[in-house]
């Protein structure tokens, strides 16, 4: 599965690429919202991962951006900061999962499964 | 709605002035009339004695005149000499200048000489004696009194005096029945006073005064006992002699202004008087009208009752007293309401004076000023005064609570804004610090993950894994302080989560020994809730149960539908946990909710859990209540609404 993971955070991508590619997934990692738009363009991913706190552009701007494009990509929203603002948020723009940081590799695997499991 | 009151003293004070004009009124009309009235009988039982002096004094000049003359010695010569027409001549001179109705003179036997040359025709001796001269002789001394002469003896001194003395007795109501339609005998004031020479009788001189339509006694009473006071034309007093029950003598008028001389006595009066011979006194109704009255009976020389002397005042001018009198308590009563009513209107403003400043000052109270004027300098050591004092101390309290509330809000906004930026701290933390903790823990699990791993190493970074995880927990526990951790709510049994959390708790309750029992209510709809953090404030609560409650206690969860215990009518369930611990201290309940309030010992626990607890509750739309008993245990009820608050 080809997985986009968006965060301007190095350690965080670098986090999903190591337990994702583990799983044996296709993961490339963006640093912002632009560049997310541009790898998409590129390329369809089927799954995106979206860091919400983001500087220049936010991961709910990329998430309204993506799931009118692309309606079929999964996106699943990572914050260390899940307030209930951003909670309602990323659901009114179309999130389809939430997972608050810092997280376990199972954690971020057991978000993912149901997701993997529909084939994206 | 201030007039009501006034006037409402006013009437009360003008009732009681009516009341007591009018009992006055009543009474002392009463009092003062029969006080007056018995003065007045009292001062007439004295004009009686005073009459009776009059009455004797006329006696006395009868006696001055015959006791002079008699006692002259040239009078039993000129008698014994034939002289008798010059004795008879001095006699005559000195009975007129006396106002003496008839004088003469008696020789030893008792025949009366000749009379004087009117009576010159008259022959023979009188029938009848002179009773005066008849006992004069028995007695060989003076006698003076009063007599009843008969028509024979006053024809024969005079028959002038026969006709005066003949009175029609007129028929008077109310006397006792009389046979005699005429009476012809006279009262008299007579004397009769021997004359001796060498110690023998020589003759008897003697002279009277016939009292039948003689009314110098009477009116010499009048005039000198009673002033000869006039009341509406008529005399107030009036005196009368009766010769028996007959007035003979009198100032007492007829109603047509005659005197009532003929009328005769009250047969009530007269039995009393003149048959059983006592004094009376009392009110009598006399001819036609009512008098204060005093009868006394008259004896004759030989001390038969044989009249009656009478004084009596006019009763109607007691009447007038009292009528008076009625008019000055009238115009006391009158005049008292109308002070009343001044001293009411006075007293109700000087009492409710302070009462409108009251009023006023609630108003200004309500208006929102705590410090309203209140002239406590001038209240008064009354009720009203004590209100005013009260009132300036509520006042006070008001005052005091007032700045404490302002305080205390003070205070609490400066807690909440601590409180925020805590959370903004928090949040700011929380979100530096979770990024690298992410790569903390993904790089931890993953090298845990590996087969080939030392068993020191594994133990090592299973130490990092578990700091990590705490260091998470913290921030969670920071974040969710900060009261913005997000809501995931779902439809959930809510029976179902509790038995799934106290399951979690089971064995720590089981080694600490304590019983921990859930019951289930029945019919529970499904709750909209995070079920997680719904979890996590049960487990919180649950953990702080355990802890509170000593092996051999127990903790007990209870599930109901409840309706809310603020919003009447809003249904929803309670979640009841129970220990039977040692209960928290009232002043600890208060602060129990408080951000970093913790009874627990440093390191045991953050202080967060209850507030955190709570905020979760609350962020659902519920509520947390909690009651407690030192040494007895606490009862957590945690109640969420049915229809659940969105997040």
């Amino acid at each position: 599965m080809k997985i986009l993971v968006v965060d301007d955070e190095p350690i965080v991508l670098n986090c999903c690429q190591r337990i994702l590619e583990d799983q044996g997934h296709t993961v490339h990692l963006v640093g912002s919202a632009d560049e997310a738009i541009t790898a998409m363009e590129d390329e369809p991913f089927e799954v995106l991962l979206v860091d919400i706190m983001m500087p220049v552009r936010d991961g709910i701007d990329l998430v309204r951006e993506i799931k009118e494009k692309w309606p079929g990509t999964s996106i699943i929203v990572m914050t260390g900061y899940s307030t209930p603002e951003t909670v309602r948020k990323s659901r009114s723009a179309k999130a389809d999962r939430f997972i608050a940081k810092p997280f376990t590799p199972d954690e971020l695997l057991e978000i993912l499964r149901p997701i993997i499991s529909q084939g994206g | 709605m201030f007039y009501s009151t006034r006037l409402k003293i006013v009437v009360s004070f003008l009732a009681v002035s009516l009341i007591g004009g009018t009992v006055s009124l009543l009474v002392g009309t009463r009092l003062l009339y029969t006080s007056v009235l018995n003065e007045a009988g009292m001062r007439v039982g004295l004009d009686l004695n005073a009459a009776r002096e009059i009455y004797n004094n006329r006696l006395r000049e009868i006696k001055t005149t015959l006791a002079v003359l008699s006692q002259d010695p040239s009078a039993g010569w000129e008698f014994r000499a034939g002289e008798v027409r010059r004795l008879q001549s001095r006699l005559e001179i000195a009975g007129k200048a006396a106002g003496l109705d008839f004088t003469g003179i008696s020789t030893p036997t008792g025949a009366p000489l000749r009379k004087s040359e009117k009576a010159k025709n008259k022959d023979g001796p009188p029938p009848v004696l002179n009773p005066a001269v008849e006992l004069a002789l028995s007695r060989k001394a003076p006698v003076y009194g009063t007599v009843v002469l008969s028509p024979e003896y006053l024809k024969f001194e005079d028959p002038k005096l026969a006709d005066r003395a003949r009175i029609a007795a007129i028929a008077t109501p109310r006397a006792a029945s009389r046979e005699e339609r005429e009476e012809g005998s006279g009262l008299a004031l007579a004397g009769a006073a021997p004359v001796f020479r060498d110690g023998e009788l020589v003759c008897l001189l003697y002279g009277g005064v016939l009292l039948n339509r003689d009314v110098t006694i009477v009116d010499t009473i009048r005039d000198t006992v009673f002033h000869n006071e006039t009341y509406k034309g008529r005399n107030i007093g009036t005196a009368t002699i009766f010769f028996e029950d007959l007035r003979i003598s009198t100032n007492v008028l007829t109603p047509e202004g005659k005197r009532a001389i003929g009328t005769r006595i009250s047969a009530e009066v007269k039995t009393a008087v003149l048959d059983e011979g006592r004094k009376w006194t009392d009110r009598a109704f006399v001819v036609n009208d009512w008098y204060l009255t005093a009868y006394e009976p008259i004896e004759d020389i030989r001390g038969k009752r044989v009249g009656i002397l009478y004084v009596g005042v006019l009763e109607e001018k007691y009447g007038d007293i009292r009528r008076n009198a009625f008019t000055i308590f009238i115009a006391l009563t009158i005049l008292g309401m109308g002070l009343s009513v001044g001293l009411g209107l006075f007293l109700a403003s000087r009492i409710l004076r302070p009462v409108y400043q009251l009023i006023e000052a609630s108003k200004q109270v309500s208006a929102g000023n705590l410090s309203p004027p209140i002239h406590l300098d001038r209240a008064p050591k009354s009720e009203i005064g004590i209100l005013q004092k009260t009132f300036q101390e509520m006042l006070d309290s008001l005052r005091e609570r007032y700045r404490r509330q302002k305080v205390e809000s003070e205070i609490q906004l400066l807690q909440s804004e601590k409180q925020a930026s805590i959370g903004r701290l928090a949040a700011g933390v929380a979100h530096e610090i979770n990024n690298p903790l992410t790569g903390v823990l993904t790089f931890t699990h993953l090298l845990l993950r590996r087969k080939d791993l030392p068993d020191e190493v594994r133990k090592d970074l299973e130490t990092v894994a578990q700091a990590t995880e705490r260091v998470r927990k913290i921030i969670k526990g920071l974040l969710d302080f900060s009261r913005q951790t997000a809501l995931f709510p779902e439809p959930l049994n809510i029976n179902n989560l509790v038995r799934s959390t106290v399951a979690l708790v089971e064995n720590q309750a089981l080694v600490k020994g304590i019983l921990l029992k859930f019951e289930p209510g029945e019919n529970i709809p499904p709750v909209t809730a995070d079920s997680s953090q719904i979890q996590s404030v049960l487990m919180n609560i649950l953990l702080n149960a355990l802890d509170a409650t000593d092996p051999g206690g127990s903790v007990t969860v209870v599930s109901r539908l409840q309706s809310s215990p603020e919003r009447a009518g809003q249904k929803g369930v309670d979640l009841a946990v129970a220990d039977t611990g040692c209960g928290i201290s009232p002043e600890n309940i208060t602060k129990l909710f408080d951000p970093f309030f913790s009874t627990k010992e440093v390191g045991q626990g953050t202080g967060l859990g209850l507030s955190v607890s709570q905020g979760i509750v609350e962020r659902h739309g519920g509520t947390i209540r909690v009651k407690s008993e030192v040494g007895k245990g606490s009862t957590f009820t945690i109640w969420l609404p049915l229809a659940g608050k969105k997040e």
